[in-house]
């Protein structure tokens, strides 16, 4: 018997801002993502993972979708629509210093010009968005907004001038001489801006409802030679801004499941009762879109990934509510318990001795 | 609007385990007035008091 198998849709969680060895820095989660792509068919994650500043990977079988839309779709209260484009507004803090606003807004020409995505409307907000880094007693990055009806009014001015599609840049603290930002460029850190950004853009899609991600803005840093190499995408260039432009330009519709919506009955929606897999890092189980999986009954691939973080299948008693997990020692490991899900071949009885 | 920080715990019990951690955050979010969890995670466990949940309460207050 021979052929392709139908695609697997496979969730891939790799949370923000708590420091994962592989994926808690510059988009460097895109190795694996690509693998799990190419794995199953069908990768559903989130723009930490596929955001690289200046870098990006465009792959149909990749679905970029924000945190918070991510989480309602596994909880199965959004269905996802793939897309041919979509027209992004730009949405620029107004606290970003006019060179700086500049630097964005000729990103956006140049996707326009030499990617040929549909860029624009552009909107700044009517007030400093006031950015606010803060660490959770874990340790994991969170952060605040002092002025979050700013941004949605900005929000709103895009969806009403047309946009499908929102790329919010808010201007986030510098501090180059920050412990945790040389921790960080030196790989072995948490990313501080992260939890951040996440609020930002849960807060727009909660309120819009439509796709949209976060770049940051920054001053640029001075070079450091001892630079990890999976924080060096951002320091490319003048912005994170591209990879956030290419990830939302075919990022899915956002669609209820209850309602009646008439794009439910399209035979490419991805819902969650299709979801055949989730990866998380094992000991990063405890975000809602894994225990909706798992709640589900989704088989819970948990791989390796050391972070701040020890919540584990174990201390979640996930297995005694009756989940599968499957360990992998590596996304090497994790995509090949995919692939086996995907040909329907039993992941245990690639272990010996067979249990 | 505004937002503000999330940190609780959640005692072990029996039952399924997400339904329950929404109902406790659904709690602390009514007993602050919040609108909603705008984001939270399961960040720690500890024998004595459970899990730890951080996160970010959104309020729409005027």
């Amino acid at each position: 018997m021979s052929g392709a198998a139908s695609p697997l849709p496979t969730l891939l969680v790799i949370p923000t801002g708590i420091g994962c060895v592989v994926g808690g820095y510059a988009g460097d989660g895109l190795p694996a993502a690509r693998l799990l792509a190419a794995a199953s068919g069908c990768c559903i994650t989130h723009p930490n993972v596929l955001n690289a500043a200046a870098l990006y990977w465009s792959d149909r079988r990749l679905h970029y979708v924000e945190g918070w839309s991510l989480d309602r779709f596994a909880s199965g209260e959004l269905a996802l629509a793939p897309v041919p484009s979509r027209r992004i507004g730009l949405l620029l803090d107004a606290g970003i210093e006019e060179p700086l606003r500049l630097r964005h807004r000729q990103v956006a020409d140049a996707c326009r010009a030499s990617l040929g995505l549909p860029v624009g409307p552009v909107q700044v907000t009517d007030a400093p968005l006031g950015v606010r880094l803060t660490t959770g007693p874990s340790g994991a990055s969170w952060g605040r907004l002092e002025r979050p009806d700013a941004l949605l009014r900005a929000g709103e001015a895009l969806v009403a001038a047309g946009a499908t599609a929102i790329a919010v840049v808010a201007r986030f603290p510098d501090d180059p001489h920050a412990a945790a930002l040389a921790a960080y460029r030196h790989g072995s850190g948490v990313d501080a801006l992260a939890g951040a950004e996440a609020v930002i853009s849960h807060l727009l899609v909660r309120h819009l409802s439509i796709p949209c991600a976060h770049a940051p803005a920054l001053a640029p840093l001075p070079p450091d030679a001892g630079l990890d190499p999976r924080a060096a995408a951002e320091e490319l260039g003048h912005t994170f801004l591209p990879c956030v432009l290419v990830g939302l330009s075919r990022a899915p519709d956002l669609v209820p499941t209850a309602g009646g919506d008439p794009r439910l009955g399209r035979p490419d929606l991805l819902t969650a009762e299709r979801i055949g897999a989730v990866v998380a890092p094992a000991g990063a189980l405890g975000g809602e879109a894994v225990l909706a999986c798992v709640a589900r009954g989704v088989p819970l691939i948990a791989v390796e990934n050391p972070c701040l973080l020890r919540v584990d299948a174990e201390a979640l008693g996930l297995e005694r509510e009756g989940a599968t997990v499957l360990p992998a020692a590596t996304s090497a490991e994790a995509a090949g318990v995919v692939l086996a899900l995907r040909e329907g071949i039993d992941p245990a009885s690639l272990r010996r001795p067979l249990g | 609007m505004r937002l503000e920080p999330l940190d609780l715990w959640l005692p072990a019990a029996p039952g399924p385990l997400l339904p329950r951690l929404r109902a406790a955050l659904a709690d602390q979010a009514r007993r602050r007035g919040a609108t909603a969890p705008l984001r939270w995670a399961v960040t720690g466990v500890d024998p004595g008091r459970g899990l730890r949940i951080e996160g970010v309460l959104l309020f729409e207050d005027a």
